[in-house]
C-alpha cells in the first residue's frame, strides 16, 4: 500500500480575485492533518480540489493510491467520508431520510452504523434539517460521513461554531478514527487549539499558498517566544526571527531555538502563538 | 441516483401529493378543458425547478460532488423527476378521466388519451428547454427566462400553424405519425438538453455564473 492517503502536487486553482498557488500536501496512513488558515485562505477550495468537486488549472491529486481524475475515483470516493462546512442538507429532510437518501448513494452504507452515531450523538431521527443546531447539524454531517465505512475523512470547518463540550467529542470520534489501520483525517480549521489538540501534521495555508507543513512537534520544538528589547533582537540573525510584535518596552518575537544564544530566555510557543506571528510576518511583507 | 431521487421525492413531498390531487380535481371537472390537464402537467415541472431550488439554497450540490456520483447523474436525476411526475400526473388525468367516463358515458377516452400523449411529449420538450435555463441563471432567473422563451416558442408555433393552413392542398400526417415524429423530436432535444445542462451545471460548480 501506499504510504499516504493523500499526495497533492502543483496543485492551482486560478479565480479572478484568488488563487491556489502550486500546493504540495502529503497526508501520511494513520495521520491527521490540520489544514490551517484565515477565511479565504484556500482551505475549502483545497478540499473540493481532492474530491475532484472543482476544475483545477494545474497539478495532480492522489487520494487513497488513485489519481482523482481518473474514471476509477469514482469507486474511490466510496472510501472517503466528507463533512463541509455549513448545512447541505434540504431543510425538511429528516435524519431518518438522509440515512435511506444515502443507503441509496454508496454502496457500503452501513445502516447499523448510521443508526449507532445517531444514537450515539443523541439526535432524533424524525426531526427536520431546518429545527436543527448547528452542533446537531455537524454531528448529522459526520455520522454520515463515517456511517459507509471510509478510510479517509475529509472535515471542513467541521468543529467551528461548537461548544467545547460537542467539540471534544468530536475531536475525540477523529483521533480514533485516524488511529485505525489505513485511516487517514484532513481536518481544516481556524480554531488552532483544535487542530493543536489532535493534529500530528500541520499545513498553514494564508492566501493560497502554502506558508508551512510540518510535523505539530517538530514546530513546537523548533519555534519559542522571545521576550528581550530591540537591540537584542538586532543581534539575532534575520532568519531565525518569523515575526514580532514592537512594544513601548520591549518586543516579542517568534524565533527559532536553535539560533538562539543561551543568554536569551525562549518561552514554548503554542500553535497559535505561531500561526498569528507567521500571519502577521506574512502580511508585513 | 437512487439516492438523489430519493433526496429530491422528499423535497417534493407536500407540492407533489398537491399536485396529484389538482390532476384528479382538474379531470374530474369537465369544463376546464385542456386547461386543467396542461395547469396539471406544469406544476409537474415545477417540481424539478422547486429541487434545484432547495438545492441551491442548502448547497446540496457542494455536497453531492463529494458523494460517488458523476455531474450527469446528478443533473439527469432532475430530468427523470420530471418524467416522473410528468407520467405521475397524466396517469392520474387519465383516471379521472374514466372515472368521469363511468358516470357520464359522453366522455371520448379517445380523444383524451391523444390529448395526454400531445401533453406528455409537449412536457418533453418544456423539460429539455427549461433544466438548461434554470442551470444555465440558477433558479429564480431561469423561470423568467423560460417564461419568456415558451412564450417566443408559443408565438412562433401560432404563427407558423397559420402559415400552413394558408398554403392550400397539403398533405395529411395521421395521428400516429405526427406523435412518433413529435416523440423522435422530443428524444433528439432532450440529448442536447442534458448534455447543454451538465455543460452549465459543471461551469456553475465552478463559480463561472457567481
Amino acid at each position: 500500500m501506499e504510504s499516504n492517503a493523500i499526495e497533492i502536487r502543483g496543485l492551482t486553482k486560478r479565480y479572478k480575485d484568488f488563487t491556489l498557488d502550486h500546493l504540495d500536501l502529503d497526508l501520511p496512513y494513520g495521520c491527521v492533518l490540520g489544514l490551517v488558515g484565515e477565511n479565504g485562505a484556500g482551505k475549502s477550495t483545497t478540499i473540493r480540489l481532492i474530491m475532484d468537486a472543482l476544475e483545477r488549472d494545474g497539478g495532480t491529486v492522489s487520494v487513497l493510491g488513485t489519481d482523482n481524475r481518473s474514471r476509477e475515483f469514482l469507486d474511490r470516493k466510496e472510501d472517503v467520508g466528507v463533512v463541509l462546512d455549513g448545512t447541505f442538507v434540504p431543510e425538511v429532510i429528516s435524519a431518518r431520510q438522509l440515512g435511506k437518501v444515502l443507503a441509496g448513494t454508496f454502496k457500503n452504507w452501513d445502516q447499523a452504523v448510521y443508526d449507532g452515531w445517531i444514537s450515539r450523538f443523541e439526535l432524533p431521527l424524525d426531526k427536520k434539517f431546518k429545527d436543527y443546531s448547528r452542533g446537531m447539524a455537524m454531528k448529522l454531517g459526520i455520522a454520515a460521513a463515517l456511517s459507509h465505512h471510509p478510510r479517509l475523512l475529509l472535515l471542513d470547518e467541521a468543529t467551528g461554531g461548537l461548544d467545547p463540550m460537542v467539540r471534544e467529542e468530536l475531536l475525540e470520534t477523529f483521533a480514533d478514527f485516524a488511529a485505525q489501520d489505513g485511516h487517514a483525517v484532513l481536518l481544516s480549521s481556524h480554531i488552532v487549539s483544535d487542530l493543536e489538540r489532535i493534529c500530528d501534521y500541520i499545513a498553514f495555508l494564508h492566501k493560497g499558498k502554502l506558508v508551512l507543513c510540518e510535523e505539530k512537534d517538530v514546530l513546537l520544538d523548533r519555534y519559542g517566544i522571545l521576550k528581550c528589547t530591540k537591540e537584542q533582537l538586532g543581534n539575532i540573525p534575520a532568519e531565525a526571527v518569523h515575526g514580532k510584535r514592537v512594544g513601548a518596552y520591549g518586543v516579542e518575537a517568534l524565533v527559532e531555538r536553535a539560533f538562539m544564544p543561551r543568554d536569551l530566555v525562549v518561552d514554548r510557543a503554542n500553535l497559535e502563538d505561531i500561526i498569528l506571528y507567521m500571519v502577521k510576518e506574512e502580511k508585513e511583507k | 441516483m437512487s439516492g438523489l431521487l430519493r433526496k429530491d421525492l422528499y423535497v417534493a413531498d407536500k407540492s407533489g401529493r398537491l399536485l396529484l390531487v389538482l390532476a384528479l380535481a382538474f379531470s374530474m371537472v369537465p369544463s376546464l378543458g385542456t386547461f386543467g390537464s396542461t395547469y396539471a402537467m406544469m406544476l409537474a415541472f415545477m417540481m424539478p425547478m422547486n429541487s434545484i431550488a432547495y438545492d441551491e439554497r442548502c448547497k446540496w450540490d457542494r455536497y453531492a460532488a463529494m458523494l460517488p456520483y458523476r455531474p450527469g447523474q446528478i443533473v439527469w436525476s432532475k430530468y427523470v423527476l420530471s418524467y416522473l411526475f410528468t407520467a405521475l400526473a397524466e396517469g392520474i388525468l387519465i383516471l379521472g378521466t374514466v372515472i368521469r367516463n363511468y358516470f357520464q358515458a359522453s366522455v371520448d377516452l379517445s380523444e383524451e388519451l391523444q390529448m395526454g400523449l400531445l401533453l406528455v411529449t409537449a412536457m418533453l420538450f418544456i423539460t429539455a428547454l427549461g433544466l438548461p435555463a434554470i442551470y444555465r441563471f440558477g433558479s429564480e432567473k431561469g423561470r423568467l427566462v423560460l417564461i419568456l422563451v415558451m412564450g417566443a416558442g408559443i408565438g412562433v408555433a401560432f404563427a407558423v400553424t397559420n402559415l400552413l393552413e394558408e398554403i392550400p392542398d397539403q398533405p395529411k400526417m395521421s395521428f400516429p405519425v405526427l406523435m412518433l415524429a413529435a416523440a423522435a423530436a422530443a428524444v433528439a432535444a432532450t440529448f442536447s438538453s442534458f448534455r447543454l445542462s451538465v455543460y452549465f451545471y459543471q461551469r456553475r460548480q465552478n463559480g463561472a455564473y457567481d
